[in-house]
C-alpha cells in the first residue's frame, strides 16, 4: 500500500513536471508568435524585437564591436571608482579623448616666461619680430583629432598673443566667446581659460555678469556673491524693447536692497589677483544709485539717472593682488548693470567667457546693433568666439538656407564694434536624441549645421573649430555618456564636467598647434 | 548581457531547453550549467573568468582538505587551510576593487604630513560580480570549517554553485547549504512553479526598465551631473528618484535572477523584504540585500561576539560590521562615508532603544510607526547621496544645491513625477495585492500568460530609456 502511495506520488510528480514544461514551451512560443506579427503588420515596426542589421542576439555579445556598442556596462561602467582606466576609455571613445580628460592628464603647460626665456634675443619692443620668439614643443598640443579650419584667419589675435606672451607691457590679449548654455556655466571657457593663462600670463578673469539671475549661471576661479533678486534680462528671451542688453547680452536690474560682490579667489590656478575693475552698466531717467566699496572700503557713489539712456563704464584702478568690489543698489531708482570685468596690468590672456542660456546665434541679432558696436568697441577684443548651434539642432524643420544667411548677419553684427577683429566659429556638441528602436543617434540636423558653420567661417574670413567631429563625430554623445567617467549627461545634449574639460583641452591644444603653425610660416 | 535584453531572453530559453534535455543526466547537465554559466560571464569579459576559476579550484581543494583535517583532528592544518581561503579570496577582492582606493588614501596621507609618494596604480577594470562571488565561496570554506557543512566531492557541483549564472553578478549571495543540496538532486518543476517564475521575471523587469533606468536617465543622472543646474525641491525629488532607482533596480535584478533559477527547478533566496517600509535602521538593513547583511552578520559581527558582548564591544561590533557593508559596496570615499553614516545610525539607534528600555519590535501607535517609518525613510534617501555622488565634492555639492533651497521643480517633467508617485505607491500596498495579481496571472491558460508577457515587453519596449542601462549592483 505504502509502495502503491509513493508510486503514484512520484507519478503525479512526474505529470506535474511535464505539464510545467509543456506549459514553458506554450508560453514562450505564443510571445514568440505575437512578437512575429511585428514583422507580418507595418504597424507594428516598433515592437520587433530585431533588426537585420542589429547582429544575432548571444553572438553580437561576443563580438569585438559589442565594446563601442555597449561600452557603458561591460567594461568602462565598472571602472573602479577610484580610477579611470585610460586604456579602456581610448579604447572606447579614442585616444585623443582619453588623453585630453583631467589637467592631471595634460603635457603640464610650460610657463610662458620659460619659453620666452629660451628665445633670449625676442623680437624688438615695438611688435613681433620677423624671427620665431616663441617655441611651441609639438607635446604641447599632442592628441589632437581636430585642427582650426581656416587658422591664417587668426592673424590679428595671434599677433596680440604673441606680444602677450612675450611680455610686452600692456600686452593683454582679450577673447570674447559667445554661446549657449556649455559657455553659460563657464565649462569650456575655463578650461581654455586656464589653459591659455598658464601658457601666455595670466591678465584677469574677464567680463562677468552682475548676477545670475535665475539663470544656470556660474564662473569659475573668481569670487562671485549676489543677492537673489536681481532680474536678468537676457537677449535669447528678447525680454526688454530697449534691446540694450550689454556686452555680455544680459542686463540685470536690479532695487534697493540687491547687492553683487565680485573678486578674487583666495586660492586657484588663476583668478588670485586682480588690478582693475571696470563696471558696464547703463544710466537712464528713472536711474538709482549705487554704493561702491573696494575691498571694503566706500567709494564715490555711482548715480546711474541720465536724461537719456546712455551706456556707461566705472574704472578702478588698484594695485595688483587680491581685491572684492562690492556694489550695492540703495535706491532712487531701478539699477540696471551690465557687469564687471577684471582685469591685470599684466601681460597675458583675458577669456571672456559670455554665455546666454537656450542661446542660439540668431538671439545675438536681438543687441541693438549700435549699443553692442558700442561695447564691443570699449572692450576691445582680439577674437570673436561663437560657440552656437546646439540648440539650433532641436528644430528638425530648421531651414539650412535660412539659418546660413542669419548667421552671416550675426557675425557681421558682432563684428561691427571691430572689423579687424579675428573671429572663430566654435560648432556645436553632438547632440543625441532617440530613434524609434530606443537608440541614441546624433540628431539629422547638426552635421548639417556644422556644414554650414564651416561654409559661413571660411565666407567671411573667421576660423573655424569641428567640436562635433573632435568629439568623435557621429554617435559621439551616446559613447560620451556610456564612458566612465560619464563624459556626457542624460539629456544627451550637454557634456558633464569632465565632458566640457575635453572639449576646452581638444580646443586650447587647436590653438596652439594653429599657433604654432603661425610663428613658423613668418 | 543583461536580463533587460534579447540575448539574455535568447539566451535562458536555450539554456533551458538543453538543461531540461540533459536533466536525467547529472554529470552532463552540471557539466552544461557550468559551460553556460561560463559563457555567460565571458559576454562581459573573457578573461576574468579565470578569477572566478581560481576561486573555484581553491575552495573546493581547501574545502575537501578542512574536512580531511578535521577527520584526523588536525586543528592546526584546518585553520591553515581556512587562512588559505581567506587570503586568496579576499586577496583578490583587495586587489582589483581596493587596491587603488587604498593605495591613493594612503599617499594622501602621507602628503598631510609633507611626505609626497607617487603610489603605483594598477589600470585594470573591476571584474563583474568579484564582491558576490568572493563571498558566497568564502561561507563555503567557513562553514565546512565551523563544521556546518560536509564538502562536495564533485568539482562540477560546486562549480556549478559558485558560477550559476542567474545570480552570478550581482547576487543573491547564496550559501553553499543553499544550493549545494538542489544541484545533487535531479530538478523537478512542481505545479505553478514556471507561472510564478514568469511572473516574478516580468515584475523584475517592469522594475528595471519602467522604474529604474527610467528615472536615471529622466531625472537623477541629471541632478547629479549638474546640481548646480537645479533648485533644492528637484535635488530632493531626485534623492527620493535615486532611492527608488536603486531599489528598483537591485530587486529587479533579484526578481529575474530568481525567477529565471526556478525555470531551472532550484531556489534562490530571498533578498528584499519592501525595505523602505522599515521603522528603523536595523529594520532597513534586515530588509535590504538581505542575504548580504545576514552574511556579515554570520561570519563577522557573530564571531566578533555581536550583541553578547560587553557594551563597549556590542557597539563596535556593530559599527564595524555596518561600516564594512558600506565598504563593501565600493572602493571610495562615498562608500567610506556612506558606511559611517549607517554605523552612526544603527549605534544611535540602539542606543536610544536600550536606554528607553524597550524592544525594537514593540508595537507601536499608528502615528508613531508612520513617523518612524518616514524617518527610516528620509535617514535612507538623504544618505544616498553619498551612495550616488561620483565623489564626495559631488556628493557635496549636491547636498549644498539641496540645503540652498528653492521650491520650484519646472525642471522635472509631469510624467516622471508620475513615476516617481507610482512607484512609491506601489511600494506601500498592501502585500496581499500583490499576491492577488501574481495569483491572478498564474490562473491564467498559458496563450494568455503569453499575451500578458507579450505586451508588458512591448510597453516596456515603447518607455525603453535607451540601449541598455547597466545594474547598479554589477559593479559592486
Amino acid at each position: 500500500m505504502k509502495s502503491a502511495t509513493a508510486e503514484f506520488s512520484a507519478q503525479d510528480t512526474s505529470q506535474a513536471h511535464a505539464g510545467e514544461l509543456r506549459h514553458l514551451a506554450w508560453v514562450v512560443g505564443s510571445m514568440a508568435a505575437i512578437f512575429l506579427l511585428s514583422y507580418a503588420l507595418p504597424f507594428l515596426t516598433r515592437f520587433r524585437p530585431l533588426l537585420a542589421d542589429e547582429g544575432l542576439p548571444i553572438v553580437r555579445m561576443f563580438k569585438g564591436s559589442q565594446e563601442s556598442e555597449l561600452p557603458g556596462f561591460a567594461e568602462a561602467g565598472l571602472i573602479t571608482r577610484a580610477g579611470v582606466s585610460e586604456q579602456q576609455l581610448a579604447k572606447t571613445l579614442g585616444a585623443h579623448v582619453a588623453s585630453n580628460l583631467g589637467e592631471a592628464r595634460d603635457t603640464p603647460p610650460q610657463d610662458a616666461r620659460d619659453v620666452r626665456g629660451a628665445a633670449g634675443q625676442g623680437p624688438d619692443a615695438t611688435g613681433p619680430s620677423s624671427g620665431p620668439a616663441l617655441r611651441i614643443a609639438p607635446e604641447e598640443y599632442a592628441d589632437i583629432p581636430r585642427s582650426i579650419e581656416f587658422a591664417q584667419n587668426l592673424r590679428p589675435f595671434f599677433t596680440a598673443l604673441e606680444r602677450s606672451a612675450m611680455d610686452k607691457p600692456g600686452a593683454i590679449t582679450r577673447i570674447a566667446h559667445y554661446g549657449d548654455s556649455a559657455v553659460a556655466a563657464d565649462a569650456i571657457a575655463s578650461t581654455a581659460r586656464r589653459r591659455f593663462q598658464k601658457r601666455f600670463g595670466d591678465a584677469g578673469h574677464g567680463f562677468i555678469l552682475i548676477s545670475r539671475g535665475n539663470m544656470h549661471y556660474a564662473h569659475k576661479d573668481v569670487l562671485h556673491r549676489t543677492s537673489k533678486g536681481w532680474s536678468a534680462e537676457s537677449a535669447v528671451q528678447k525680454s526688454i524693447g530697449e534691446a540694450w542688453y550689454g556686452y555680455g547680452g544680459v542686463q540685470l536690474r536690479g532695487r534697493a536692497g540687491e547687492s553683487a560682490l565680485i573678486g578674487t579667489v583666495k586660492e586657484g590656478p588663476i583668478g588670485t589677483r586682480v588690478s582693475r575693475f571696470e563696471l558696464f552698466y547703463q544710466r537712464h531717467k528713472r536711474g538709482g544709485h549705487l554704493q561702491v566699496k573696494i575691498d571694503g572700503e566706500a567709494r564715490e557713489p555711482i548715480d546711474t539717472r541720465a536724461d537719456t539712456r546712455e551706456d556707461a563704464f566705472e574704472r578702478y584702478d588698484l594695485p595688483d593682488g587680491p581685491h572684492t568690489l562690492s556694489l550695492r543698489a540703495v535706491g532712487g531708482g531701478e539699477s540696471r548693470l551690465y557687469g564687471v570685468v577684471l582685469e591685470r596690468d599684466e601681460p597675458g590672456v583675458v577669456y571672456d567667457s559670455l554665455g546666454l542660456v537656450g542661446g542660439r546665434a540668431q538671439r545675438l541679432l536681438n543687441l541693438k546693433a549700435a549699443h553692442i558696436k558700442r561695447q564691443i568697441a570699449h572692450r576691445d577684443p582680439d577674437l570673436l568666439v561663437l560657440g552656437f548651434g546646439g540648440n539650433e539642432s532641436a528644430n528638425s524643420w530648421l531651414n539650412m538656407e535660412r539659418y546660413e544667411q542669419e548667421l552671416v548677419q550675426v557675425v557681421k553684427h558682432m563684428r561691427a564694434g571691430k572689423p579687424k577683429m579675428a573671429c572663430l566659429l566654435f560648432a556645436p556638441l553632438d547632440q543625441g536624441e532617440h530613434d524609434k528602436r530606443g537608440k541614441v543617434v546624433t540628431v539629422e540636423t547638426l552635421p548639417q549645421i556644422v556644414e554650414v558653420q564651416r561654409r559661413v567661417a571660411k565666407r567671411l574670413g573667421c576660423a573655424f573649430f569641428d567640436t562635433f567631429t573632435a568629439m568623435g563625430g557621429e554617435g559621439s554623445m551616446a559613447r560620451w555618456r556610456k564612458s566612465r567617467p560619464r563624459l556626457a549627461t542624460s539629456d544627451l545634449r550637454h557634456a558633464t564636467p569632465e565632458g566640457y574639460e575635453v572639449i576646452g583641452n581638444l580646443y586650447y591644444k587647436a590653438m596652439l598647434e594653429a599657433f604654432a603653425t603661425h610663428l613658423k610660416s613668418r | 548581457m543583461h536580463f533587460h535584453s534579447l540575448d539574455y531572453l535568447t539566451f535562458l530559453v536555450l539554456a533551458l531547453s538543453l538543461y531540461w534535455l540533459l536533466a536525467a543526466h547529472g554529470l552532463l547537465r552540471l557539466a552544461f550549467v557550468f559551460a553556460a554559466s561560463c559563457a555567460f560571464y565571458m559576454a562581459w569579459n573573457p578573461t576574468y573568468i579565470a578569477l572566478i576559476l581560481t576561486s573555484t579550484v581553491l575552495d573546493y581543494t581547501v574545502g575537501l582538505r578542512i574536512a580531511a583535517a578535521a577527520e584526523k583532528d588536525e586543528q592546526r592544518a584546518k585553520r591553515a587551510w581556512l587562512l588559505l581561503s581567506l587570503l586568496g579570496n579576499l586577496g583578490l577582492l583587495g586587489v582589483f576593487k581596493y587596491y587603488n582606493f587604498f593605495a591613493d588614501a594612503t599617499a594622501q596621507t602621507l602628503a598631510l604630513v609633507g611626505i609626497e609618494v607617487a603610489p603605483a596604480r594598477l589600470d585594470v577594470l573591476l571584474p563583474v560580480g568579484i564582491s558576490f562571488y568572493t563571498f558566497q565561496t568564502l561561507s563555503y570554506t567557513i562553514d565546512i570549517y565551523r563544521g556546518r557543512l560536509a564538502p562536495t566531492r564533485s568539482f562540477l557541483r560546486f562549480a556549478c554553485f559558485v558560477t550559476f549564472f542567474p545570480q552570478l553578478v550581482a547576487g543573491p549571495i547564496v550559501r553553499a547549504s543553499e544550493l549545494l543540496p538542489q544541484l545533487e538532486q535531479r530538478p523537478r518543476l512542481q505545479a505553478g512553479t514556471v507561472s510564478s517564475a514568469l511572473f516574478l521575471i516580468a515584475v523584475g523587469m517592469i522594475k528595471k526598465v519602467a522604474f529604474a533606468d527610467y528615472l536615471a536617465v529622466n531625472l537623477n543622472d541629471r541632478v547629479f551631473d549638474d546640481p548646480s543646474a537645479f533648485t533644492g525641491a528637484e535635488v530632493m525629488l531626485a534623492l527620493y528618484g535615486y532611492t527608488m532607482q536603486i531599489y528598483c533596480d537591485f530587486s529587479g535584478y533579484t526578481d529575474v535572477a530568481r525567477g529565471s533559477a526556478m525555470l531551472f527547478g532550484l531556489q534562490l533566496p530571498e533578498n528584499f523584504d519592501r525595505p523602505y517600509q522599515a521603522t528603523s535602521p536595523a529594520e532597513f538593513w534586515r530588509r535590504w540585500h538581505m542575504t548580504l547583511s545576514t552574511w556579515l552578520r554570520d561570519y563577522l559581527y557573530f564571531p566578533l561576539g555581536g550583541s553578547r558582548a560587553a557594551p563597549l564591544r556590542a557597539y563596535m561590533n556593530l559599527g564595524l560590521t555596518m561600516f564594512l557593508i558600506g565598504l563593501w559596496h565600493g572602493a571610495d570615499w562615498t562608500f567610506v562615508i556612506y558606511g559611517l553614516l549607517q554605523a552612526c545610525a544603527m549605534l544611535v539607534h540602539r542606543y536610544a532603544y536600550r536606554r528607553a528600555g524597550r524592544s525594537a519590535d514593540q508595537a507601536d501607535p499608528l502615528w508613531l510607526h508612520a513617523l518612524k517609518i518616514a524617518g527610516t525613510l528620509h535617514f535612507a534617501v538623504l544618505s544616498r547621496v553619498f551612495f550616488r555622488g561620483s565623489s564626495v565634492d559631488n556628493a557635496l555639492e549636491v547636498s549644498a544645491q539641496l540645503l540652498q533651497g528653492g521650491v520650484s521643480i519646472g525642471h522635472v517633467p509631469g510624467q516622471v513625477l508620475a513615476v516617481l508617485a507610482v512607484g512609491y505607491l506601489a511600494h506601500y500596498t498592501p502585500r496581499h495585492w500583490f499576491e492577488e495579481i501574481r495569483r491572478r496571472f498564474v490562473a491564467l491558460p498559458a496563450p494568455a500568460q503569453g499575451a500578458c508577457l507579450a505586451v508588458v515587453g512591448a510597453c516596456l519596449m515603447l518607455v525603453v530609456s535607451q540601449d541598455v542601462v547597466p545594474y547598479i549592483y554589477f559593479q559592486f
